[in-house]
């Protein structure tokens, strides 16, 4: 990899300078820090990491219990930092049909073949209505927030096992101006953060 | 606990391409995105570890880490712009050569980036050309452009100064 005999004086000159300002040069880590991430790696994923994430029931209800608000939602602390201003925003709903459908694989392909898929962190939670301050759009929009609401407001009744707090990050996936279920929305955690990395490598 | 074939592999990978993936991403990320990242990167090798080319797997790597660091730095950014709830993205670090920094700043960050690749990673063009999912030739024209851009612009304020009568610091050019 190495090219150096090639260069020419003036290319030899800016290569060396660009060496000389190289930052990894003041990066000392931890003796351990490579036994340390490949213990952690493996350990996310203690069998295959080939096999697919099967998704349970109830957390395609959750999402639904989620934008319904009202007793699914944790109200975290009377928190007094304003909605933003002037932001704009996609709407989208949590739909509502078929819930008792069983859940395919979570997969890179399937988080990549929706609409839209983003990151963002829940920055208002009240009853009925989420908004999403977006941090990442992966695919399928420019909006600063994201609004959650129900598409059928008797899907109150439908008490999910994921909560959207005020402060969390999540990674959401859409289709058809529907929030998408089954595992491909969801808390951020780092297997599902590594199938929207890997859907949408940049 | 018994390592497992797949785990042995992934471990010599790890081992393998671990140093210089940390390298590339220090090189780009703000220290509090550096751990993020790399952890990022890593969980994509092991699931792909099927797809990792068994020859020459590095350049394959860094395109993965890039992929990693790029939603890092999108999500950093937003994030701090809108909910101020993340560190910043850029370091308070004084870089150790200023008017290099200052030049690479102008430079676009495709240039950049090709630059970064063949200064600090030490690729060769078919080499960048993995990494960045272009071909090999392009990649050739495009550094050679770069190169030249990034020395003129490391040159051009001297001359300025030099017309201003200020002190200069840096060594000079060969032309």
């Amino acid at each position: 990899m190495n090219d150096d005999e090639h260069l020419g004086e003036a290319e030899q000159w800016l290569r060396d300078r660009l060496r000389n300002a190289d930052p990894a040069r003041r990066d000392t880590p931890a003796d351990s820090w490579l036994d340390d991430l490949v213990e952690e790696t493996m350990s996310t994923n203690p069998e295959s990491p080939g096999r697919k994430r099967w998704v349970p029931l109830a957390a395609a209800a959750a999402v639904f219990a989620v934008a319904a608000g009202s007793a699914a939602f944790a109200l975290l602390g009377g928190d007094d930092e304003p909605a933003p201003r002037a932001l704009t925003t996609t709407e989208l709903t949590v739909a509502g049909d078929d819930i008792t459908q069983m859940c395919m694989a979570v997969t890179a392909d399937s988080i990549r073949a929706a609409d839209q898929a983003l990151e963002g962190t829940a920055t208002e939670v009240t009853d009925g209505r989420v908004v999403i301050t977006v941090d990442n759009w992966f695919k399928g929009g420019d909006t600063d927030l994201v609004a959650l609401t129900p598409a059928d407001p008797d899907l109150v009744a439908l008490v999910g096992a994921i909560e959207f707090v005020e402060g969390e990050k999540y990674l959401i996936a859409a289709g058809d101006g529907q929030v998408s279920s089954c595992g491909l929305t969801g808390v951020y955690e780092p297997t599902l953060a590594a199938l929207y990395a890997e859907a949408f490598p940049g | 606990m018994v390592s497992t074939d797949r785990q042995v592999r992934f471990t010599e990978l790890a081992h393998s391409v671990g140093p210089p993936l940390r390298r590339f991403v220090v090189r780009r990320a703000d220290a509090s995105l550096v751990d993020d990242v790399l952890s990022d990167t890593m969980l994509v090798l092991w699931r792909r570890l099927d797809d990792v080319p068994a020859d020459e797997p590095l350049p394959w790597c860094y395109g993965v880490a890039r992929g990693c660091l790029a939603n890092a730095q999108r999500s950093a950014r937003r994030q701090k712009r809108l909910a101020d709830r993340l560190a910043t993205v850029r370091t308070d670090e004084a870089p150790d050569d200023t008017a290099l920094h200052d030049a690479l700043e102008q430079l676009s960050e495709q240039e950049r980036e090709l630059v970064r690749l063949w200064a600090w990673e030490q690729l060769q063009p078919q080499e960048i050309a993995v990494v960045l999912g272009v071909t090999a030739n392009a990649v050739s024209i495009r550094l050679h452009r770069a190169r030249r851009k990034l020395a003129d612009l490391i040159a051009g304020p001297r001359k300025d100064e030099a017309a201003a009568g200020q002190e200069q610091g840096e060594e000079r050019r060969p032309t």
